[in-house]
């Protein structure tokens, strides 16, 4: 299995094998540039975070001691993304205060871009969920391992994720006459 | 309206390009080094390693204590070690692992190289007994020609039970040896432990095989013997099958488009008619044979078996059934008394010149595959 592979190679990497890093960034890196992405609406902002998110993991492999390295370097890159937005954010949307980020996101966004309306609409971890099935592949029942889920509540925000964005775009068709 | 689709397509068009993904990695890994040397270079900290020193020996105080006193109180032998996987590596230059289950069936063979890729395609050695499936690995090395005359056979046995790997390490020497010797190949076997590996072993308190694994792990990856000792042998037996996993893949793919390819010579797929047209007689004749009854008075006496359908009536009805099988004009028709011992001694001999038959077909089909896997090793080593 995918996850099984990427712990085993992660294992590898924390015991020095830097080769084993090519398949970890392999598997890891669409995921970690879409939460960064989902929170900057950005592309060379998440594509910075996403180098940083590594950069942050190779540090602190030593510390790593746990069967979720997906949801621990998702962790790193969300904490990692909500930075970077703090720090543009005093830069260019001083204005905003203290707003919740997504909706701050959600008024930036471009409504076509079905990624952005997924992170306005839904809660971290099934915004995750639906990066992980939709952009890496991964099988339901992987992804209940890596988030310490029930493949059930898995099965069920995924669902309830596309129901949700499928839902909004009816109505903004609606709206707008298509 | 498919969300997943269009959310496939627009994540494509956002998310970083190869060229994007090879600078990042170039710049991840140069700073690497610089991790390792920093960590490399860390100050001795005195205080703390005196309180790991006092930790440690309170540590081997309690272990040793609680230890005592459940084997003094229980007045029990020894715990029995769990039984694991036991690796046998063949190396002759196409280098193998073979896993076995605990009561020494193969239950995977799996490439460490290239050359074993080739080696091992096409090939149905799950299931074998080891010594058969040793045998046959040295014989396909010896075919297509890795294994020449002065060669070495480099085996490694691991496993975590010390004794059993002596053993099958010492069987096998023997065994491989017997078979050098018998095809009159002047090579040799030798067991990949020196006195070096002996002595790590000793030292960090593993068996020999596994150190062998840890050196080769090591040697390959960078890691050191101390942070590897740590590895399972599952563990270990997969990074080793990673370290070339690239060449692997390519072989594989290189091999299954030449088998792609014989799937369109006919003289090849004549021979694979042939040899299923027989298998299948040879299964017929079996069941012929099973459903034929020898002795008439066990016939007799259990009547139940007669009325069952899955047993003939008579001897006749199983000739008639046997020659129906065959065409009119074949060799191995029938047309001898109808008793069972001298009809069944017929069968047996059918089935003799039919498995001789298969057998040569299966040689015609195997040099096929020789063929391909040479014309990929030649032409692997033009490119290389």
């Amino acid at each position: 299995m995918k996850n099984e592979k990427l712990e085993k190679k992660v294992k590898e990497f924390a015991l020095g094998n830097s080769k084993a890093f090519d398949y970890i960034y392999d598997v890891s890196h669409k995921v970690v540039f879409m939460v960064a992405f989902g929170i900057l609406n950005n592309r060379e902002s998440a594509l910075d975070v996403m180098q940083e998110t590594y950069r942050a993991m190779i540090k602190a492999i030593g510390t790593y001691n746990s069967t979720n390295f997906m949801a621990w370097l998702t962790t790193i890159a969300r904490n990692l993304a909500y930075n970077s937005y703090n720090k543009n954010k005093r830069v260019v949307l001083s204005d905003f205060g203290d707003q919740k980020y997504d909706r701050q996101i959600t008024d930036e966004r471009d409504e076509g871009d079905l990624f952005g309306v997924a992170k306005s609409l839904l809660d971290e971890e099934s915004y995750l969920i639906l990066v992980l099935v939709v952009v890496e592949g991964y099988k339901r029942r992987e992804i209940s391992k890596m988030l310490s889920m029930p493949i059930s509540t898995v099965t069920y925000k995924y669902k309830s994720a596309l129901k949700i964005i499928e839902e909004k775009l009816t109505k903004e068709g609606e709206k707008y006459g298509y | 309206m498919d969300i997943k689709k269009i959310l496939r397509g627009q994540a494509k068009s956002v998310l970083p390009t190869a060229q994007e993904n090879r600078r990042i990695k170039s710049q991840l890994k140069q700073s690497m080094p610089a991790y390792s040397r920093e960590n490399k270079t860390k100050k001795f900290n005195y205080t703390r390693a005196a309180w790991a020193c006092v930790a440690a020996c309170v540590c081997i105080a309690l272990v040793g204590g609680v230890g005592f006193w459940l084997f003094s109180s229980s007045g029990q032998n020894a715990p029995v070690a769990l039984s694991t996987n036991t690796y046998v590596c063949i190396d002759v230059n196409p280098s193998v692992a073979i896993t076995l289950d605990d009561v020494g069936n193969v239950v995977a063979v799996k490439p460490y190289n290239k050359d074993g890729a080739i080696l091992l395609f096409g090939e149905n050695i799950v299931g074998l007994s080891l010594d058969e499936a040793c045998d046959r690995i040295i014989q396909l090395s010896w075919r297509l020609g890795y294994l020449q005359s002065g060669g070495n056979v480099n085996l490694t046995v691991a496993g975590d039970d010390k004794d059993k790997e002596r053993a099958i390490e010492q069987e096998l020497l023997g065994k491989i040896d017997g078979f050098l010797q018998t095809n009159s190949i002047d090579a040799s076997v030798v067991a990949c432990t020196d006195e070096n590996t002996l002595s790590l072993a000793q030292r960090y308190g593993v068996s020999q095989g596994k150190m062998a694994l840890i050196q080769k792990v090591c040697q390959a990856t960078g890691i050191s013997i101390k942070k590897a000792v740590k590895l399972s042998l599952d563990d270990l037996n997969d990074m080793l099958e990673d370290l070339e996993e690239e060449g692997i893949i390519e072989a594989e793919s290189q091999l299954n488009q030449y088998k792609q390819e014989l799937q369109n010579d006919q003289d090849y797929l004549s021979l694979q008619t042939q040899i299923e047209k027989y298998q299948r007689l040879v299964d017929e004749i079996e069941e012929i044979m099973d459903r034929l009854c020898f002795d008439e008075d066990e016939e007799d006496e259990d009547e139940e078996e007669e009325e069952d359908d899955e047993i003939f009536v008579d001897v006749a009805t199983a000739i008639e059934e046997f020659n129906a099988l065959l065409e009119h004009d074949s060799p191995y028709r029938y047309i001898g008394e109808a008793s069972a011992p001298s009809f069944g001694a017929h069968l047996e001999n059918v089935l003799e010149d039919l498995e001789d038959l298969i057998d040569e077909i299966d040689d015609t089909i195997e040099d096929y595959w020789d063929n391909i896997k040479q014309l990929y090793k030649n032409s692997a080593k033009k490119s290389d």
